[in-house]
């Protein structure tokens, strides 16, 4: 009696392997090994970075109040990333790619928050192994003697491996002159960045102007930080919204008189700083949260009982802020 | 009745190897059973002379579905019968035809329900590229590569697996044939000139052993 081929692995898993062939998943050399038995249908195979996912990353960047532009820009990395994914499982080609950016705004119109949902996001979706932030500034990379600078620098752009360096006020590195160690720092950054071009994100930020001229004194930097995002300052509305977000965080609200009376004050203190740009933006916000916080505080402590409704909303009257913008 | 198929890489010769070989087992108006990548199947039926002109080529990828020949070997006091199935050739990686990697996947297909697989490798190619050393790409595409590797490694399975060295009659394939039947033991390794039709005496004793 004869008896059927011998192959090592059952008929259903055989006919999973020619199909993915057939749709091009897998190369014919590799389905081969599979109806072979000598190699493992690895798990990798499923995506490792599903739409959902994404989305539910995204979401997190959505919350942030304004910011359109870096929105949208980040999405069209995260777009690009998803389709690299896509084309390695189609054995595509896939160019690794350089993800340093320049983050220019005002103060307190959400550098450093962006940079570090970022550094979350990215390693959400594989890009970066670890995830972490480090944030240095020109103090922290820049030396007291000769070749001191070099050490430093490298120092934490080792640090930042699997993760993402943000130096903030970068535009000081360059500031001191011909003579200046900063000149040293920058040299280093840029080497470290071609060196380890996929292991880390560099993002140097800093005020606008600045950071335009910073980027005009070494000819090579622009053509490094291929994503440039500009933080705009943001509006009155976007103010509120994010004072309403901050209160609810800590589980307060506002009424509606302080509401309006925030918004007053808000248009006020933006029309008055809009020609010296010295308005702290949502930074502003929070001291003025904190110090309001306080103040409500303050009332509460000499009422007998407060209710629970009390406790959570801020009155007018609790609002302050001090002389600093 | 045994299946049998003939695999290797795109270009080999397998469809004028099965064309002679048919041939020389004695069918003279050979009927074939075509079956496309659709799922049709029919009947053609042509003399060998007409089949070597339009079934063969020198451009690869000539031949795009499963095309079968029934071969009568006489056995004991009776006939047994064989079916040789000529495929598609397979290269390396994947192919950006998805029509051509229907017809691969058929002949995986093919080659995992087969109980015979004749293994056709160009023994001029590996004489030129060698079987271990990092071969150049263009010699690379007719060589003995990985997917060779892993067809004979399939062919452990199989109750009848035989390497067939063709175009042993082109310079180099000496060395070919050599290297090949150093590798795998001298009886596995059977070389041949499916143009000039030379060792299918071996080829038919290996076979008949098989049905």
């Amino acid at each position: 009696m004869r008896t059927g081929p011998k192959t090592p692995i059952p008929r259903s898993q055989r006919n999973d392997v020619i199909r993915d062939y057939q749709e091009g998943q897998i190369a014919l050399a590799e389905a081969l090994s599979l109806l072979n038995g000598t190699s493992q249908r690895t798990a990798d195979t499923a995506p490792r970075m599903t739409k959902q996912r994404l989305y539910a990353l995204l979401g997190d960047l959505d919350a942030l109040v304004g910011l359109e532009e870096v929105k949208s820009t980040v999405r069209q990395v995260f777009a690009f990333l998803y389709m690299q994914e896509r084309r390695r499982q189609a054995h595509l080609k896939t160019e690794p790619v350089v993800l340093h950016m320049v983050f220019t705004g005002n103060p307190g119109t959400g550098k450093t928050t962006v940079a570090r949902l970022l550094a979350r996001l990215f390693h959400e979706c594989g890009l970066l192994s670890k995830g972490h932030l480090v944030e240095v500034e020109r103090a922290d990379l820049v030396g007291e003697y000769i070749g001191h600078t070099a050490q430093k620098t490298r120092e934490h752009i080792k640090e930042a491996l699997g993760g993402v360096l943000f130096i903030d006020e970068a535009y000081s590195l360059a500031r001191g002159g011909e003579k200046d160690f900063g000149r040293e720092a920058i040299d280093c950054l840029v080497k470290g960045m071609e060196d380890y071009r996929n292991q880390f994100i560099a993002i140097i930020a800093g005020y606008e102007d600045e950071m335009e001229w910073f980027l005009s004194t070494n000819p090579g930097l622009p053509s490094r930080f291929p994503i440039h995002l500009k933080f705009p300052d943001y509006s009155v509305t976007a103010l509120l919204g994010i004072a309403r977000q901050m209160a609810a965080e800590r589980q307060y609200r506002f009424s509606v008189e302080a509401e309006a009376k925030l918004r007053h004050e808000l248009q006020r203190v933006r029309t008055d700083t809009l020609r010296s740009s010295a308005f702290s933006n949502a930074r502003w916000v929070r001291n003025m949260l904190e110090a309001t916080i306080r103040q409500h505080a303050l009332r509460l402590f000499d009422a007998s009982d407060p209710s629970r409704e009390a406790m959570v909303t801020l009155e007018a009257a609790d609002l302050v802020w001090g002389g600093a913008v | 009745m045994r299946q049998s198929v003939v695999i290797g890489k795109a270009n080999v010769g397998k469809t004028l190897f099965c064309i002679y070989f048919a041939q020389y087992i004695g069918v003279r108006e050979m009927t074939w059973l075509v079956e496309r990548t659709d799922g049709r199947t029919e009947h053609v039926r042509t003399s060998p002379k007409s089949a070597a002109e339009t079934l063969s080529g020198e451009l690869p990828h000539k031949t795009r579905c499963l095309q079968s020949v029934c071969l009568d070997f006489a056995r004991g006091k009776g006939v047994r019968q064989f079916l040789l199935t000529d495929t598609t050739g397979l290269t390396d990686g994947i192919h950006p035809e998805a029509d051509l990697r229907r017809a691969m996947a058929q002949t995986l297909r093919a080659i995992v329900n087969a109980d015979v697989v004749l293994h056709m490798v160009d023994a001029a190619a590996i004489g030129e590229v060698g079987l271990g050393r990092k071969p150049n790409r263009a010699a690379h595409e007719h060589g003995w590569s990985e997917l060779d590797d892993q067809i004979a490694e399939l062919g452990e399975h199989k109750s009848g697996y035989l390497i067939l060295a063709n175009k042993m009659d082109l310079p180099g394939a000496k060395q070919g044939y050599r290297e090949l039947s150093k590798r795998f033991t001298r009886h596995r390794v059977v070389p041949i000139s499916a143009l000039h039709q030379n060792g299918f005496r071996e080829v038919k004793q290996h076979v008949w052993r098989l049905a």
